[in-house]
């Protein structure tokens, strides 16, 4: 089969990032970033008011929104639910062929604590089509694997080095050399629970035909590594245990993790697989899934990563991801209307607030935390006026109300996992958020200066791998 | 997926939506007088939306008038000009929100067609009626008052986190919405933390459920302090109050206050917690208990003299013991068994008691305070052209509803060398209402002990109206 990893941005250029921002979307820019420059200098306070205005009311609306997704996530069928007699009345003759790809750059360490867990997963040796995507450059990784005897059903695919050197690349490579009726993305780090792919694959014989992608639940095996990871996995439970299967309750468009996404192979190859330039090329698939007519389920199960431990790695991590939801924000919204129909209204509001909606919280969360601080401790009554009446109320709620219930939503997404020591450390999630803050700003400027560039996250610092059960 | 709704049933918000406005109408038009904190609320409201310090220092200011009214009115009030308008909406919303919830918990508790007998005996009942249409907060609290007693039946029956999670979010907004459940909401934390006791649990799990559900009440009182610290330099003026002797003196609340009613009430909770306790079903224990944690408090409210709002206090009341015995007819068995029939419609003879009881003549309104302005005016303007009265904590959010104008200024945070110095060359007076009820714990009498009866060093007696008294502020001649 020809290979092309770019084949997205060949043939569907308007879907792919390798243009980040259009001339249209440059000129956009240009003229409002000079229009509001402009009303800055003559109209400052009437300008500075709108502006708090708008954002309180996007706080506000936000907020509802978290909310609504956490009651949604307590509905029943909110995830696919997939028993274990489920799982073991799959005879071995029902099983496909299942496809496993695993890209890997530079991490030697990983690749015997990954062959481990990929042959723990309870799934006939024969029927695993694992290709360890590895880059042609990357000799470490290669000598690395090449000194371990691979099990059966294991296979190297070399990644040709060429432009862009991103995941979603190789994961095109290994696309279009895979055998199985599914396919699902893992990373090294990954130690998925071992009944994942006989749940997947009961659960696509479940679910109706246009349901293409089943989303895994992600989370850490060293939560209690230091303060970081404490509260990364506080992070991560919110999300993948709550807001996802809150977005997936109402059916509504879900930006995928970076792993455990199992896809149907053939429909995947329609969509012509991941954008090579995207960053967050598994926000972005999800999103043309959804643009497709296609949809996207969570799956009661589990894959168990390392999270990242230092900040010195956390913070290039979470620049990359807020990088790419910019940049698939940005590729979606070229042609609003066209986006606008393609999803229909609900899941394009949906969109702005998951996608468009977290870059800007990040971005102007600094302005107002700089605010509260100048009111706090300097009383300056010009502030008053930047908050007249309802505003100030509406604000008021947001900074008490607001924040409270997200690092609240925290305490609960750990308590529901279980993780009930790390409750009382959810509570100091807002140390956290400036971090998320910074590495916004840093995503953004960094959009401009090398929107192509993959910061890859150090993995390997979390010594004492646990052995995954089900 | 089609949602596959009957047709009668896509109607039914639609149908809401009409009794709601139909209620709003009725009650604007025809229903009972507004009642007299809704004048301060809205009045407040206004100086909120003004931007004005008095109007921020009132939202937060004092525990007796606790800042979620307020805030659940201020979007309303700066559209809607009528009088009290604004407030009903809020307290119909709310009653209706109170019914709904007892009907869904019907449903969840399959008790079927015995939910009407339970949702009439709040819906017929006078105590509810009258507050669901005079524009009070009261059917605020009592909402929020079924909301954590379901959360907690639900926790300690299954231990459901959501149950938990709406438990505390209750108490937390109890707290901005009332101070007479204070101590309710302590006693359900403390039912909440017995519950943790009892049970075995994971470790650490206790005290991941504990944070749960304390940390939004916590977190309320919290905020409260640091705002009062922010804006009126003090964390804990809101409570300044309760330990002043003026509030203690003219509280007009009683032991007498708790009547036969009450003790009905009672019965009905201490009968549902025997019941709980000889089913070994937790959740109606729970629930009973915290009907009777509600009435057990009463005395010892009533003894603390401070000014409790106890028509709040029977409301809530009530509503605990319709939740009470709608868990007991759920835990009794058999769909239509006497046992089960006889708990549902038990409640239904509070809301006849009710409809005996004096109690249930409604409180009345303010309604000479504004009577007493123009004369108050004229008396001022003809001593001094330059005149200046300020009038006195949150009482003058009733006397001046439309607004201060220049002669007349909201003070609430009372400081009287301050005022000399900003209104330096003015002829300056105080006024102050007289220390009954909520009045009394107003800042000026707890900073100035006996104000009213005795003046202060700088004042001097002018003349009364009404509950008004006119103080003259002494000052060096111009």
């Amino acid at each position: 089969m020809t290979v092309d990893p770019l084949e997205l941005s060949h043939r569907k250029p308007h879907l792919s990032a390798s243009v980040p921002l259009t001339t249209v979307q440059k000129l956009l820019m240009i003229v409002f970033s000079a229009a509001a420059i402009a009303l800055l200098i003559t109209h400052p306070w009437p300008t500075a008011r709108a502006f708090i205005l708008f954002a309180t009311l996007f706080y506000v609306v936000f907020t509802l929104y978290k909310i609504m997704l956490v009651r949604c996530s307590l509905r029943s069928g909110a995830e696919l639910h997939i028993s274990p007699e489920q799982c073991a009345a799959l005879s071995e003759d029902e099983l496909p062929v299942y496809s496993i790809m695993v890209p890997l750059y530079r991490e030697p360490e990983s690749v015997g604590h990954l062959v481990t867990a990929l042959e723990a997963l309870d799934y006939p040796a024969h029927k695993k089509d694992v290709q360890l995507l590895l880059e042609e450059d990357d000799d470490l990784t290669r000598e690395a694997v090449a000194q371990l005897t691979l099990p059966a059903g294991f296979h190297v695919t070399l990644v040709p080095e060429s432009h862009p050197r991103t995941k979603p690349k190789a994961c095109n490579v290994g696309l279009a050399a895979a055998t199985g009726s599914y396919l699902v993305i893992y990373d090294a780090e990954d130690r998925p629970e071992p009944d994942q792919l006989r749940k997947a694959v009961a659960a696509f014989k479940e679910v109706a035909p246009d349901v293409i992608c089943l989303q895994s639940r992600l989370n850490f095996y060293n939560p209690h590594q230091n303060l970081l990871t404490r509260i990364f996995a506080a992070e991560y439970s919110a999300w993948f245990d709550l807001s996802l299967p809150g977005l997936s309750a109402i059916d509504s468009v879900i930006p995928l993790g970076g792993t455990s996404n199992h896809f149907v192979t053939e429909k995947l190859r329609e969509l012509m697989g991941w954008d090579a330039y995207n960053v967050t090329e598994d926000c972005d698939l999800g999103i043309r899934i959804c643009r497709a007519g296609y949809r996207c389920r969570m799956l009661d199960t589990t894959t168990w990563e390392e999270a990242c431990s230092r900040i010195s790695f956390w913070i290039p991590q979470r620049t990359r991801w807020f990088k790419g939801y910019i940049q698939t924000y940005l590729v979606h919204m070229r042609n609003p209307y066209r986006l606008l129909r393609d999803m229909g209204p609900v899941r394009f509001l949906h969109l702005q607030a998951l996608i468009g909606g977290v870059v800007f919280c990040v971005l102007i969360n600094p302005l107002f935390w700089t605010l509260v601080t100048l009111w706090f401790f300097f009383r300056l009554s010009v502030l008053a006026t930047l908050f007249p009446g309802l505003v100030f109320a509406a604000g008021m709620g947001c900074l008490f109300l607001g924040n409270f219930v997200l690092l609240y939503i925290g305490a609960v997404a750990c308590y529901r996992r279980g993780y009930f020591d790390l409750v009382k450390y959810a509570i100091l999630a807002p140390v956290y958020w400036v971090l998320m803050s910074y590495s916004g700003w840093r995503a953004f400027l960094q959009f401009f200066s090398d929107p192509f560039k993959w910061e890859k996250t150090q993995h390997g610092l979390f010594e004492d791998t646990p052995e995954i059960t089900s | 997926m089609s949602s596959a709704q009957p047709p009668a049933r896509q109607l039914v918000p639609l149908l809401l939506a009409l009794v709601f406005v139909a209620l709003v109408a009725i009650s604007h038009t025809i229903g009972p007088q507004p009642d007299a904190e809704t004048r301060v609320l809205e009045s407040a409201c206004r100086l909120l939306l003004d931007n004005t310090t008095e109007g921020r220092q009132a939202l937060v200011g004092s525990i007796w008038r606790p800042p979620v009214p307020f805030l659940l009115r201020l979007p309303l009030v700066r559209y809607l000009a009528d009088e009290a308008l604004a407030s009903r909406i809020v307290s119909v919303a709310f009653g209706l929100a109170t019914l709904g919830l007892l009907y869904r918990i019907g449903g969840h508790w399959n008790l079927g067609r015995l939910r009407l007998p339970l949702l009439g005996a709040l819906a017929l009942n006078p105590l509810f009626v009258h507050e669901t249409m005079n524009g009070s907060s009261r059917t605020t609290v009592a909402y929020l008052t079924l909301l954590a007693a379901q959360g907690l039946a639900r926790w300690v029956d299954r231990r459901s986190l959501q149950g938990l999670i709406y438990a505390g979010f209750a108490c937390a907004f109890m707290i901005g919405t009332s101070p007479d459940l204070l101590p309710w909401v302590a006693a359900l934390q403390i039912l909440i933390l017995c519950d943790l006791l009892m049970r075995s649990a994971r470790r650490g799990q206790r005290e991941a459920a504990l944070i749960l559900g304390l940390l939004p009440a916590a977190y309320a009182l919290g905020v409260w302090c640091l705002m009062n610290w922010l804006i009126l330099g003090d964390p804990f003026y809101f409570v300044r109050s309760m330990f002043s002797a003026e509030s203690r003196v003219a509280a007009p609340i009683a032991l007498a206050s708790i009547t036969w009613l009450h003790k009905l009430a009672g019965g009905l909770c201490g009968l549902a917690l025997l019941v709980g306790f000889a089913k070994r079903n937790r959740a109606l224990a729970y629930v009973a208990a915290a009907g009777l944690c509600l009435l057990l408090l009463m005395p010892v409210m009533a003894r603390s003299q401070l000014p409790w709002d106890f028509r709040q206090i029977e409301l809530c009341l009530t509503v605990l013991t319709v939740l009470a015995a709608a868990q007991a007819a759920a835990a009794a068995g058999g769909r239509l068994s006497i046992e089960r029939t006889a708990w549902a419609w038990a409640p239904v003879s509070l809301a006849l008691a009710i409809s005996w009881s004096p109690h249930a003549t409604a409180h009345p309104a303010d309604a000479h305070s504004a009577a007493a302005l123009p004369g108050i005016r004229a008396h001022v303007l003809h001593r001094s052209p330059y005149a200046k009265v300020f009038v006195c904590g949150y009482d003058s959010f009733r006397l001046l509803r439309a607004g201060a104008g220049p002669l007349f200024t909201h003070v609430l945070d009372f400081n009287l060398g301050q005022l000399k110095n900003d209104y330096f060359g003015h002829d300056l007076y105080v006024l102050i209402h007289r220390p009954r009820g909520r009045s009394a714990t107003d800042s000026v009498h707890w900073k100035h002990d006996r104000i009213f009866t005795l003046g202060t060093d700088n004042t001097l007696y002018d003349r009364d109206w009404g509950d008004w008294r006119l103080f003259e502020i002494i000052q060096a001649r111009r």
